[in-house]
C-alpha cells in the first residue's frame, strides 16, 4: 500500500519483497527472537536508507560495522549507525505508529566514540511495506532537550522538539559547518580481567537485558572497546544457541503436519533456488527431488571463520510403517559457491555416539550424510563442527 | 460559516455547532472585556488582526496573560473549522462527523501555538490552518492503524511515551505504572513473531508465552523496579496488558466531548484587573518589527528567489508541488492525476522542495555572506513551506 499522507519533508521509501527477504535471513544469525526481529528491522531500515542515500546523495555511504563484518549492533541494542563522509547518523527504527517522540539508547550519545551527529527517528511498518523517516535531532539537541530516562537508559526526545523535516536535514549536513556534537566525557578505563569477567557475567543466560545490568560507564567501556565487543558477541551468541539447542528438540512429524520450530525456514529463505547446486540437488533423484518436506535453518560458526554463515537443510520422505527416510545436507550461505574446507557434519545417536559423519575439502559446494531412515518418536541429533566450535540441533522423528 | 471581520469579535467569539454545521457567533465576556480594553488604549493599531494575533502569541510564550491562549483560540475559530471541514470531505470516516473534527482540531491549538515561529511568519492564521490539517490527519492515520490491530498488536506498535501517558491518564500510581511498564516491557521482549512481514498476523499469546512474561518480570523486577514489589502471576499479568490496551485505546480515542480545549476551569480565579496594555512594551516591540524595512526587504528577495527557483524546476516537478500545495491533493491522488508511479511522486516533491530551499541558502550565503547555521536553515524551511502554501492559493 503506498501512504496516501506524504509530506514532502519526510521521506517515505518503499522495501522491496526482496530487501525484505533478505533482511530476514540476515538476521536469522542473532541469538534471541528479540535481537532477531531488532536486526530485522534495523536491517529493512538500513537497507532502505542506503539505497537511497548511494543514489542520490553520498555515493560512499556506508554502514558502521560493529564487528568487521557484522554490521549490526542488534545483539546489544537498536539503532544503525551510517557513516556519511566525516559525519555519522544513528537511524533509530520503531515500529510505534503514534510518532510519540525519538527514544535513543544511551549508548549511541555517551560512548564518545560513537556519539553521532544526527540521529534520525524512522517508523517501519513491515507490514505495509514501507520505511519512514520522519524526523531529526542533533547530539547537541539530545544532551540539552531530551529527558533522560534512568529505567531504560534512553534519551528520549518529544516529537514536538524533534525537526521534523529531512529536506532540512540534507541541507544542514551539505551546507553548515557547525559542529553538532558536545563533548563527551570519557568512559573509564577496564582492566583485560575486568573485561573478560564481566563479558563471563554478561552472557549468562539468566541475565535478560545485558545493557542494563551493570553500570552504564562499565558497560559501555566494554563496549567501546572492539575486542572485548567481539568477545561478547560470542559468548552471548554461543550460550543462547547452547541453551536453545539443548532446550528444543525439532519434532520432525510435526514438520509433516506442516507446523514447524521458529528457525526452520523453506530452504529458498537461504538459498537462491537458481544456484547450481541446489538446481542440480532438486532435480537428480539422489538429491532432494522426492522430498516432501525441506527445511532450512542459519547457522554462524560465530565468526570462527570471518563471519562465515551455512544452511543446514533437513529433508524429509514419509515412508511405509510410519518410518521417514531423512536427508541432511550443509550449504554456504549468502550466495557463497564454495564450503569453507574441514566443516564436519555428524548424525548423533540419542546417546550422543557419532554413527556417520562427512568433513567438506577445499571447494566443495555442498556436503550431505547419507541418507537414513527414522521411526516416529526416535531420536537422534545432528553436530557441525569446525576446529574447536560446534552446535547440536537435537531432533525426534 | 460566516467569517468574522471585527477585531473584537475575533479574539473574543466562540463558534457554535449544531447537526454538523455551523450555527453561531457565542461571545465569551472576559475575553471581550480584555480585547476591548486593549483597543481603546491603542487606538492606531486597533485594524490590523496580524498584528493582534501576534501580540497575542508573544503573551502566549511569555506567559505573561492569562487570557492569552483563550483569546488565541478564539482568533484561530475559522482555521480550526476549515481543517475538520477538509478533513471530513477528504476522509470519509464514519466514525467522526465536522463536530468531532472540530473539535479534535480545537484540542490542537496548543500544539500550532508551539509550532508557530513569530519571527519567521507573521500569520498566525494560514500557518494554523494547514497545521491543524496535517495534525488531523495524522492523528487519524494513528486511529486507522489502532483500530487494525489486536490488543496484543497495539501494544507492541505503541511508543513508550503513549503508554506511559495512557496510564498516568487512567489514574494508575506511580508504582503501579512503573510495575505495567515492566510488564510491557517484558511482553515487548517476548511476544515476537517468527516470520517476516507484519505483526498485524500475531497469534493470540499462549499459556506458555504468558508463564515465559512472568518469568521474565519476576526476575527484572528486582532489577528494574525501585520498589520493593511482591512476585507477580502469569494471570495478573495478562490482566494488566489487557488493561494497558484499553487505557491506551481511551487515550488515543478520547471520547468528543471529553476534551477541555476551551474551558478554562479556574474561571472564577481570573482577575478582572487586567494588565494596563498601554504601559504594555509588546506593543512597542511588535510595531518596531513589523516597521523594521530591512525585514520587509529581506523578505520580498526570498520571495524573488523562490519564484525565480520555482520556474526553473522542471514541468513536471511544477505540476506536482501544484497538485500538492494548491489543490491540496493527497499523493495518492497525484499518481491517479497524472499517472506516475508513488516512488517517482514521491521522489519528485521531495526533491523539487529541497531545490527551491537550496536556492534560497545559496541566495543568503552569497549576498549576506555568512555561514550558514541549522537554525537558519530550519527556519527557512519553515519560510519555504509557508511560501508554497500561500503562494500556490493566491494564484
Amino acid at each position: 500500500m503506498t501512504c496516501v499522507f506524504a509530506d514532502p519533508r519526510e521521506w517515505e521509501l518503499e522495501i522491496s519483497p526482496a530487501l525484505q527477504a533478505d533482511s530476514w535471513q540476515q538476521s536469522q544469525v542473532y541469538a534471541t527472537s528479540s535481537s532477531r526481529w531488532c536486526a530485522y528491522i534495523n536491517q529493512i531500515c538500513l537497507d532502505v536508507f542506503l539505497n537511497c542515500i548511494q543514489a542520490e546523495y553520498v555515493a560512499n555511504a556506508t554502514a558502521w560495522e560493529c564487528i568487521p563484518g557484522v554490521p549490526g549492533f542488534w545483539e546489544f541494542l537498536n539503532g544503525t549507525v551510517v557513516l556519511l563522509g566525516q559525519k555519522r547518523v544513528v537511524l533509530i527504527p520503531s515500529e510505534a505508529i503514534d510518532d510519540g517522540e525519538l527514544e535513543v539508547p544511551q549508548e549511541w550519545v555517551d560512548i564518545p566514540s560513537w556519539a553521532a551527529d544526527y540521529y534520525i527517528a524512522v517508523q517501519v511498518k513491515p507490514d505495509g511495506d514501507w520505511v519512514r523517516f520522519w524526523g531529526y535531532t542533533t547530539h547537541q539537541e539530545l544532551k540539552s532537550l531530551a529527558n533522560y530516562d534512568p529505567v531504560d537508559r534512553t534519551y528520549c526526545l518529544d516529537a514536538q522538539d524533534l525537526t521534523k523535516d529531512l529536506n532540512a536535514f540534507w541541507m544542514t549536513y551539505q551546507f553548515s559547518t557547525e559542529e553538532m556534537k558536545t563533548a563527551v566525557s570519557p568512559l573509564p578505563e577496564l582492566s583485560a580481567t575486568q573485561a573478560e569477567n564481566l563479558c563471563q557475567r554478561l552472557s549468562n543466560s539468566s541475565v535478560a537485558f545485558p545493557r542494563l545490568a551493570v553500570p552504564f560507564t562499565t558497560w559501555g567501556a566494554l563496549l567501546e572497546n572492539q575486542q572485548w565487543r567481539q568477545n561478547l558477541y560470542q559468548k552471548l551468541y554461543q550460550q543462547r544457541q547452547q541453551l536453545q539447542s539443548s532446550t528444543e528438540q525439532v519434532n520432525l512429524s510435526n514438520w509433516l503436519q506442516g507446523i514447524y520450530e521458529t528457525y526452520w525456514n523453506t530452504i529458498e529463505t537461504f538459498l537462491d533456488a537458481n544456484s547450481q547446486s541446489l538446481a542440480f540437488n532438486l532435480r537428480s533423484s539422489s538429491g532432494l527431488g522426492s522430498a516432501s518436506v525441506k527445511r532450512a535453518k542459519l547457522i554462524d560458526l560465530g565468526m570462527q571463520i570471518e563471519s562465515q554463515q551455512l544452511v543446514l537443510l533437513v529433508a524429509l520422505t514419509p515412508q511405509e510403517n510410519q518410518e521417514v527416510s531423512i536427508r541432511v545436507q550443509l550449504h554456504p550461505a549468502n550466495g557463497e559457491t564454495y564450503l569453507p574446507a574441514n566443516i564436519k557434519l555428524a548424525l548423533l545417536t540419542e546417546s550422543g555416539e557419532i554413527i556417520q559423519s562427512v568433513q567438506s575439502r577445499e571447494e566443495d559446494n555442498y556436503v550431505q550424510l547419507p541418507r537414513f531412515d527414522g521411526e516416529v518418536g526416535e531420536c537422534f541429533s545432528i553436530q557441525v563442527a569446525v576446529d574447536e566450535w560446534q552446535i547440536t540441533e537435537n531432533f525426534v522423528v | 460559516m460566516h467569517s468574522r471581520q471585527d477585531i473584537t469579535e475575533l479574539f473574543s467569539t466562540f463558534a457554535q455547532l449544531s447537526a454538523d454545521r455551523f450555527r453561531k457567533w457565542l461571545t465569551d465576556p472576559k475575553l471581550r472585556r480584555s480585547i476591548t480594553k486593549c483597543l481603546e488604549y491603542n487606538p492606531e493599531v486597533s485594524k490590523a488582526e496580524n498584528f493582534w494575533a501576534s501580540y497575542w502569541h508573544k503573551h502566549w510564550q511569555n506567559q505573561s496573560h492569562i487570557l492569552a491562549k483563550m483569546h488565541l483560540s478564539a482568533y484561530l475559530q475559522e482555521a480550526c473549522y476549515w481543517a475538520a471541514e477538509t478533513t471530513v470531505t477528504k476522509f470519509t470516516n464514519t466514525q467522526y462527523s465536522l463536530a468531532d473534527y472540530f473539535q479534535l482540531a480545537n484540542a490542537e491549538v496548543e500544539n500550532i501555538l508551539k509550532g508557530f515561529k513569530p519571527e519567521i511568519s507573521n500569520n498566525l492564521k494560514a500557518y494554523a490552518q494547514m497545521a491543524i490539517s496535517s495534525r488531523l490527519r495524522d492523528n487519524l492515520r494513528q486511529r486507522k492503524e489502532a483500530d487494525g490491530c489486536t490488543n496484543w498488536g497495539l501494544l507492541r506498535k505503541v511508543s513508550k511515551k503513549l503508554v506511559l501517558a495512557s496510564l498516568s491518564h487512567a489514574g494508575l500510581s506511580p508504582a503501579m505504572i512503573a510495575q505495567y511498564r515492566l510488564a510491557w516491557c517484558c511482553f515487548k521482549e517476548l511476544y515476537i513473531q517468527n516470520h517476516p512481514g507484519g505483526t498485524s498476523k500475531l497469534p493470540e499469546p499462549n499459556h506458555q508465552l504468558w508463564e515465559a512474561i512472568v518469568n521474565l518480570y519476576n526476575s527484572e523486577r528486582i532489577n528494574q523496579l525501585t520498589q520493593l514489589t511482591p512476585q507477580c502471576s502469569a494471570d495478573i499479568i495478562e490482566q494488566w496488558l489487557t488493561s494497558t490496551a484499553t487505557y491506551l485505546r481511551a487515550y488515543l480515542y478520547p471520547p468528543v466531548g471529553s476534551l477541555d480545549a476551551l474551558k478554562s476551569a479556574d474561571d472564577s480565579n481570573i482577575t478582572l484587573d487586567l494588565p494596563d496594555p498601554s504601559s504594555d512594551s509588546l506593543i512597542a516591540d511588535i510595531l518596531a518589527q513589523e516597521d523594521a524595512q530591512n525585514r520587509q526587504n529581506q523578505l520580498s528577495q526570498m520571495q524573488n528567489v523562490l519564484s525565480k527557483a520555482l520556474q526553473a524546476c522542471n514541468a513536471q516537478s511544477q505540476e506536482i508541488l501544484k497538485l500538492y500545495y494548491q489543490q491540496g491533493l493527497t499523493q495518492q491522488d497525484i499518481i491517479k492525476q497524472l499517472q506516475i508511479s508513488q516512488p517517482t511522486v514521491s521522489r519528485r516533491l521531495i526533491k523539487a522542495r529541497e531545490s527551491l530551499l537550496a536556492a534560497l541558502i545559496k541566495w543568503s550565503q552569497e549576498t549576506l555572506n555568512i555561514s550558514i547555521s541549522s537554525n537558519q536553515i530550519k527556519n527557512m524551511s519553515y519560510f519555504l513551506e509557508e511560501w508554497l502554501r500561500t503562494n500556490y492559493n493566491l494564484s
